[in-house]
């Protein structure tokens, strides 16, 4: 039954045979031993055959596939994820812009009036004030005539205490 | 302007691969057309599962969109589409559901294997019944097949890879894609053969 110098009906051989995996000495070998091994030849049918009717069965179902249907969906997804991902680019980017620009903004906005309008050194005058036990409070007229409140706690005889241990 | 160009002539891989990673939305069309039913052929092979399969595809088409501009092109775009394929196809919770399925849906119940042959397109309802019993006998085959052994086998017979390619695929060694298409082979021979013999 077998004529090459390798095991004789070698399934492994043939199975790579089939596939066209071999150099050209074990193509030959194989040949020679199909040309006189029938069993072997009828291996190679079957396995031949089997493979046809795998890919038959897998061109089947391929055939009733909407392949049309299903490239347009995945087109139509595809364009909705790009703008979403330059949407949330633009949203990440936002979202570290308006901070800074608003902090930006408001370190300006300090800087001018420390240059262009010095605060004044000192009330010019102390219209009321109130002293409680607890708290007292403090009633300033500053030179543009706007009123500050200054309102300040004094720590208890006890609390010092506290504080002092 | 460069959309039309293209159009009208054969546009390569690695022109393809430029072209979508300059975000040409036609070179995107022109991939999906090239390479959907290839997809979903292996998709299928593996999963024996139309309505998986047309996930798969979609979620593999969506996934290079994603990410084209991250590859390199140290393998060809077909390896890596391939390897998308299969990975998605062996995720582990697919494989879990799978399993659960086909142990909880016999053959022919599910509708899918049996029931949607498209009834026009077939020359006789002999022919229709001989197709569905074949589409069973298959599928039955086919599952009986170890995940792996069916992956590098379906690699082979449908896209006819080469063993260097659907090693490169499925990063496994030469050696092992030569075993495990043996042991499909030996074993789709053990179910279906006594099959084929019947109806001798």
């Amino acid at each position: 039954m077998n004529t090459h110098q390798v095991s004789p009906c070698d399934d492994l051989l043939l199975s790579r045979y089939q596939d066209g995996q071999l150099d050209a000495e074990e193509k030959a070998r194989v040949e020679g031993h199909l040309a006189e091994c029938a069993a072997c030849r009828k291996e190679i049918e079957l396995l031949a055959f089997f493979s046809q009717e795998v890919r038959r069965r897998i061109d089947m179902a391929t055939d009733e596939v909407d392949f049309p249907a299903i490239e347009k969906a995945v087109i139509v997804k595809a364009l909705r994820q790009r703008r979403s991902s330059i949407g949330s680019a633009w949203f990440s980017a936002l979202k570290v812009l308006v901070p800074a620009v608003a902090v930006a903004s408001v370190l300006l906005f300090i800087g001018y009036r420390q240059f262009k309008e010095p605060p004044a050194t000192a009330p010019s005058a102390i219209i009321n004030s109130f002293t409680g036990p607890i708290s007292s409070v403090m009633i300033f007229e500053t030179p543009n005539t706007h009123q500050t409140i200054l309102w300040y706690n004094e720590a208890t005889d006890e609390e010092r205490e506290q504080n002092a241990v | 302007m460069g959309s039309k160009i293209i159009q009208n002539r054969i546009v390569n891989d690695d022109e393809l691969v430029l072209r979508l990673q300059r975000g040409d939305e036609w070179a995107f069309q022109l991939l999906v057309r090239r390479y959907r039913k290839k997809i979903y052929a292996i998709a299928f092979g593996i999963t024996l599962d139309a309505e998986e399969s047309r996930d798969i595809l979609q979620e593999v088409l969506l996934q290079v969109y994603r990410s084209i501009h991250r590859f390199r092109g140290d393998a060809s775009l077909s390896t890596w589409l391939h390897r998308i394929t299969v990975n998605r196809c062996l995720n582990w919770k697919r494989r879990w559901a799978r399993r659960f399925k086909w142990m909880h849906t016999p053959l022919g119940e599910d509708g899918e294997d049996i029931g949607d042959v498209p009834a026009s397109d077939l020359p006789s309802p002999e022919t229709r019944v001989a197709d569905l019993q074949t589409r069973q006998q298959v599928d039955k085959a086919m599952r009986q097949l170890p995940e792996a052994a069916r992956t590098v086998f379906v690699l082979r017979e449908v896209e006819g890879l080469s063993y260097e390619e659907i090693a490169n695929v499925t990063g496994i060694k030469l050696g092992t894609v030569r075993s495990r298409l043996f042991h499909a082979r030996k074993r789709l021979k053990e179910i279906l053969q006594p099959l084929v013999e019947d109806d001798a």
